[in-house]
């Protein structure tokens, strides 16, 4: 892999972080389904750079995959615009939840910016330290990853809970491309399938909801009232 | 191991897929769908018994693959097809008159009935090819989806605590499922190290690879591997999907659930971080501590239930942990008392979640206290009850007996005293919880609520009653004659050694 595009790859998971962290943060919906697309884009741009840089053109095929998370997943019916139009917005949301979301995006970004400083400055010819780049790379993966499963342990929302799912799909997959670049599996068609089939199958469970209770937040969901209980 | 190629493995999965395109295009009416259902699992559960049959015959360890070992089975997988296909039968046959209840009071829509058979039809298909595919992220692959398949059967009847069941099903268990894939990508980065040109990971070849896997990084993918198996397996603290699923479920779909689907957890565990226990002994007292947790926690959590299904639900998660500590220990004995218990309490647990249902047909009613003295009313109900809480219990002379007892005595062998007391103890209070909640819905005073039914007689209509007492009758043909399974589970557990030691 050649020093420019460790640097892209880098730059472009840097980014990936930080669109996901705007995704979960925006308070609009659709607005959020928007970063998401812009998150998935940078995704799609950092297996093309290493389709490029490490000669695997499988990697094309995967970038192409992800027009699922781009165009069919945000647009088609049923789908994340179809669903955030038709379910009320997220309320304000828990100050821990958002000072930990914003305390992780931060040190993550900080991290990455200090370790690949670290590789560029500090250890004299930064070429002659590819491998260091690929860890920090991989590190960028992981706290996506990372990230994903925050969400999902501080949201309430059932939307934000199925972006925060998408955002970990993209951590676990970045992580696959960061340590085995060179290989080709079948392992998109398997996170492909998931995304379509499961965050389509959760955005229908979220639409029943807000049809017929008005509401997508899980703690005013599962408080007990006349319409639930387990005899209902 | 030796091997053999058949048609039949990609044929199984293709009739009951068949018969979900027939249930869901062909706008038949009602008994045109329950035709189609039976034609849809039937042959297929035949065809499982014929390869479950030649393998039981070979000499040896023997394994059947199809399209260049895409599509692989041993006895482990053929044992568990066979309970797939006869568990989802018997309770196909029972939705007929509860679905067809849940219809008549308009719970459920004419389009909701045909939804219900074609996704069960589709859930056999998937389960099939879980157990039956050796690449691994295609495993992964396939387990999304039956659940899914599964998720919307959760939501059959659209409550909101259904809903919200199903919706948490399927986050929780696409969380732990990437948490395999990272488990996976873990591997796949190290043998890239030593095998260049490999592009899969291949079940059939865990044994070598997790050889090949340095500690520090065997423990990471254990970690991952337990997570992610344990939560679709229901096993304590992944459990949280479980008791909200099995209770919000139509009966049927909690039978299939506790019976089934939380089976597969373990099935993928023998798969998998059994493996890792030979060469790293931490493997074994982490998972069995993990499932030690479960077996305590889950029983203690069952006995403070007042609704019945949370009660059953908790109890399997007690008993999901009998099976991943008799699986998690790698040897021949615990390998043999978890697949046998995943048998006897697919049998058990279905019978009482059936059981449950009927209650709930005829009563309408979930919460224990509010039921009583039943037992005059729906004997034969009371009496399956009966007998699928002793069996659960432990109790000699029925199949749970013998299984839990394997999985004490393989404690026992690799000196896991602290395990082995827990499970006896728990075995303890399992009889105790199950009995007590047995004697308070069925053998107590007649409640008010019960009191007030009419008419007299509240036993559920013969093709429910049919499956319910097949299934009882089997747990008492088990634990009497054990010896009818030795084939199959012999078979079973000398496989996963056998890949093992390859």
């Amino acid at each position: 892999m050649n020093f420019q595009g460790a640097l892209t790859i880098s730059i472009l998971t840097l980014a990936a972080i930080v669109f996901a962290v705007f995704a979960v943060e925006a308070r609009s919906l659709v607005r959020s389904m928007y970063w998401y697309i812009v998150h998935s884009c940078c995704l799609i741009v950092i297996y093309c750079v290493y389709a490029v840089v490490v000669d695997n053109p499988y990697l094309f095929i995967w970038a192409g995959l992800c027009v699922v998370n781009t165009w069919i997943l945000p647009f088609l019916k049923g789908g994340l615009k179809y669903t955030a139009k038709r379910i009320p917005p997220e309320k304000a949301s828990l100050p821990l939840g958002r000072w930990v979301l914003i305390t992780v995006a931060i040190c993550s970004a900080i991290s990455i910016g200090a370790l690949s400083r670290f590789q560029l400055v500090v250890r004299g010819n930064p070429i002659e330290q590819l491998s260091g780049f690929v860890s920090v790379n991989l590190f960028g993966a992981v706290m996506l990853f990372a990230y994903g499963i925050i969400v999902l342990v501080t949201r309430r929302h059932l939307f934000k809970l199925a972006i925060g799912l998408l955002v970990m799909t993209a951590g676990a997959h970045l992580t696959l491309v960061q340590v085995a670049p060179h290989f080709f599996t079948m392992v998109e068609i398997e996170i492909l399938t998931k995304v379509m089939g499961t965050v389509f199958a959760m955005l229908y469970a979220v639409r029943l909801l807000a049809e017929r209770y008005q509401t997508t937040d899980a703690e005013e969901l599962l408080r007990p009232g006349p319409s639930g209980g387990a005899n209902e | 191991m030796s091997e053999t190629t058949s048609l039949l493995l990609p044929l199984i999965p293709a009739i009951p897929l068949m018969a979900a395109a027939f249930v869901s295009l062909a706008e038949a009416d009602e008994t045109g769908r329950r035709i189609a259902f039976l034609c849809g699992t039937i042959p297929a559960l035949g065809l499982a018994g014929v390869l479950m049959g030649r393998l039981i015959q070979s000499p040896g360890p023997a394994i059947v693959t199809a399209w260049r070992g895409f599509f692989y089975a041993d006895l482990l997988a053929c044992l568990f097809l066979v309970c797939t296909y006869s568990l989802v039968t018997a309770v196909g046959a029972y939705s007929f008159a509860y679905m067809w209840r849940e219809y008549e009071k308009g719970i459920v829509s004419e389009q909701g009935l045909c939804n219900y058979y074609s996704l069960l039809l589709v859930f056999c298909a998937f389960m099939t090819w879980t157990v039956t595919i050796s690449h691994l992220f295609f495993v992964f692959l396939v387990v999304e989806i039956a659940t899914i398949a599964i998720s919307f059967l959760v939501a059959t009847e659209k409550t909101k605590f259904a809903l919200i069941a199903s919706f948490k099903y399927n986050l929780l268990v696409v969380v732990a499922m990437l948490f395999a894939v990272m488990g996976a990508i873990l591997i796949f980065a190290r043998m890239s190290v030593d095998y260049p040109s490999l592009t899969r990971i291949n079940l059939l070849e865990m044994g070598k690879l997790a050889v090949l896997v340095p500690a520090p990084m065997a423990l990471i993918v254990v970690g991952c591997f337990t997570c992610a198996f344990g939560t679709k397996g229901g096993m304590m603290p992944f459990h949280s999907w479980l008791p909200d699923a099995h209770s919000e479920a139509p009966a049927p779909i909690s039978a299939l659930l506790s019976g089934l689907v939380i089976a597969i957890g373990p099935f993928l565990f023998a798969r998998t971080v059994t493996f890792f226990s030979p060469h790293y002994s931490a493997v074994a007292v982490f998972a069995a501590g993990i499932a030690c947790v479960s077996i305590v926690l889950g029983i203690l959590l069952s006995i403070v239930q007042d609704d019945l299904k949370r009660l059953l639900a908790y109890s399997s998660i007690s008993q999901i942990g009998y099976i991943f500590a008799g699986i998690s220990l790698g040897t021949y004995l615990g390998l043999y008392g978890g697949f046998f218990h995943v048998v006897t309490h697919m049998l058990a647990k279905s019978l009482l979640f059936l059981c449950a249902g009927a209650v709930i047909y005829r009563v309408g009613i979930r919460k224990i206290s509010d039921l009583g003295g039943l037992a005059r009313r729906m004997p034969i109900t009371a009496f399956c009850f009966f007998l699928g809480a002793l069996s659960m219990g432990g109790m000699p002379f029925l199949a749970g007996f013998m299984s839990k007892y394997t999985i004490i005595l393989a404690l026992a062998q690799v000196k896991m005293w602290w395990a082995m007391s827990i499970a006896i103890i728990a075995g303890v209070l399992t009889l105790a919880g199950l009995i007590w909640a047995a004697n308070r819905v069925f053998w107590s005073e007649e409640s008010p609520k019960v009191a007030a039914l009419e008419p007299r007689s509240l036993e559920i209509p013969l093709p429910m009653l049919i499956p319910m007492v097949i299934i009882a009758a089997l747990t008492v043909f088990f634990g009497i004659f054990p010896q009818t399974l030795y084939p199959a589970l012999d078979g079973a557990a000398r496989s996963v050694l056998a890949m093992l030691s390859s």
